[in-house]
């Protein structure tokens, strides 16, 4: 198990160490017992394809919207201010 | 610069066992001629290059942890060690779920070994959370895990994003597996890059004009950060795409950076933004930037007029060339999975579709992910996973799609 760090903000740029020890291996598993799970059904798998939300979970905190100033400043330090409009990929045989 | 299919192969469910979903998330990795296959909800493996495929039951193979398998499987072949990575994530049960990092050496693909982690046995502080939203790379000694934590409550809230780093070697050898973690609870879905050799770099945005830009490098157990201003761009929500039938098959897609890649010192990420400032459907957002002196280089950004793109996953070659696969539609198009390289010479992106679809979803629910990675060899193709709906509309009219691909001068 890792130390706790409960410094987690944007300045802490600290990382933890962890130990997982030896791992698991199917012989001694199967030795014991323990084995997978039972195969699911097919209305098993539509009740997991219903579940899931038409949004996606959260990819983080708010996130801040930017500012033009920031964006001009981007643009005038990219040197390829070239269009990058690109044709519809056209499907293409082997 | 023209791209090359040389394996561009249509998986049914004779060769996955079923259980395919809309949310198909698929990754593919090789080892030669050996593939190994994985998505929503199965594995598959061949052993001839994709001639023929033998179901790996993703339920059955391994011992059932907490509330069972659930999904976000990731892939990787490490070559310098000979080793498969295959991360699976369980479902919470009792407050708490697991992530899964199985080994397998050698070519067998069938000979597994593993470590399971659950957030409160990796740090006592995420006790009452669950991971959530893989994805792996390399450095020349390093496995990377990235994912993200949420509570266990209703409704279910970011926590923090984590990025595990495990030794190649312990892994490989099967010995005792020390590790450390970076995590933050300011910055979400963290994404390492794929090419990385002795840093490891992984980005997150800090605003619709920024993105921070963190650097671990291997011989420190320290991470230090940059800041990159970008151009402006939307994550404002719904994305909205309808192909033909109407259905409209982003609906779960976000801001988050999906794709990351380094090549000849400069630094690639890759997003889907919303339609913007004249571009009139969602699209890839594409920054490069200079590793070295940490600005911006280019924005080469992959939008039409006609369609949008979104899900990009980026990965040089062994010859340090950029790919990318994502998937295109909308318009006249359903949708579709497409590959490409960026040619720097012409300063373009050269793509082409694997597939195109005869349907949408009609449940509207797509993505969450696909994957690149350089072929197993030194030579200069890449191995790209995709999907399409073919013949209806539903889950089970899902085709993966396996693609080695290459381009010609």
């Amino acid at each position: 198990m890792a130390d706790a760090n409960d410094n987690e903000n944007d300045e802490n740029l600290e990382t933890t160490a962890g130990s997982a020890g030896e791992p698991q291996r199917m012989s001694t598993l199967g030795a014991l017992g323990i084995m997978g799970e039972d195969e699911p059904t097919d209305a098993y798998f539509d009740a997991r394809q219903a579940a899931m939300s038409e949004e996606r979970k959260s990819p983080g905190p708010p996130l801040p919207e930017g500012n033009a100033l920031a964006s001009l400043l981007a643009e005038a330090a990219g040197e390829d201010d070239s269009p990058t409009e690109v044709k519809p990929p056209r499907p293409q045989d082997r | 610069m023209s791209i090359v299919f040389y394996k561009n192969i249509s998986l049914t469910d004779a060769n996955l066992g079923g259980g395919t979903s809309t949310v198909g998330e698929p990754n593919v990795a090789n080892n030669g001629d050996k593939i190994f296959y994985t998505g929503n909800w199965y594995a598959t493996r061949s052993y001839d290059g994709g001639g023929s495929w033998s179901a790996v039951n993703p339920y059955t193979t391994l011992p059932k942890v907490d509330g069972g398998f659930c999904c976000d499987q990731t892939l990787i072949y490490e070559r310098s060690r000979d080793i498969l990575v295959w991360i699976l994530q369980y479902i919470e049960e009792n407050g708490r779920n697991t992530l899964r990092v199985a080994i397998s050496p050698g070519a067998a693909m069938n000979n597994w070994y593993w470590w399971d982690f659950q957030p409160a046995a990796v740090n006592t502080n995420w006790d009452g959370e669950w991971f959530d939203y893989n994805h792996v790379s390399t450095s020349d000694n390093f496995l990377y895990v990235g994912t993200n934590a949420f509570t266990i409550s209703t409704p279910s809230r970011f926590a923090r994003s984590v990025i595990f780093r495990f030794p190649l070697d312990a892994l490989a050898n099967g010995s005792n597996l020390d590790y450390r973690t970076y995590s933050t609870t300011t910055y979400g879905s963290l994404r390492c890059v794929q090419g990385a050799r002795d840093v490891m770099y992984f980005a997150s945005h800090s605003s619709t004009s920024q993105i921070r830009v963190f650097k671990w490098p291997e011989n420190t157990d320290s991470v230090s950060a940059f800041d990159v201003n970008v151009s402006l761009w939307s994550r404002s929500q719904p994305y909205f795409s309808a192909s033909p039938d109407g259905n409209n098959w982003l609906s779960r897609c976000d801001h988050r950076i999906t794709g990351g890649a380094i090549a000849s010192d400069t630094l690639t990420f890759a997003w889907t933004s919303n339609k913007f400032d004249g571009r009139p459907w969602p699209y890839v957002r594409v920054v490069n930037i200079d590793a070295a002196n940490e600005g911006l280089i280019s924005e080469p950004d992959i939008w039409n007029q006609e369609m949008a793109f979104a899900y990009p996953a980026l990965c040089p070659n062994n010859r340090g060339d950029l790919g990318i696969t994502l998937f295109a539609g909308g318009g006249a198009h359903y949708p579709g999975h497409v590959v490409g390289v960026r040619d720097t010479q012409r300063g373009v992106w050269d793509l082409a579709a694997s597939r195109y679809g005869t349907n949408g979803p009609d449940d509207g629910k797509w993505g969450d992910y696909i994957g690149i990675l350089p072929y197993s060899d030194s030579g200069a193709s890449w191995f790209a996973s995709g999907y399409t709906l073919r013949g209806g509309s539903n889950r089970t009219d899902i085709e993966p799609r396996v693609v080695q691909f290459g381009f010609r001068s």
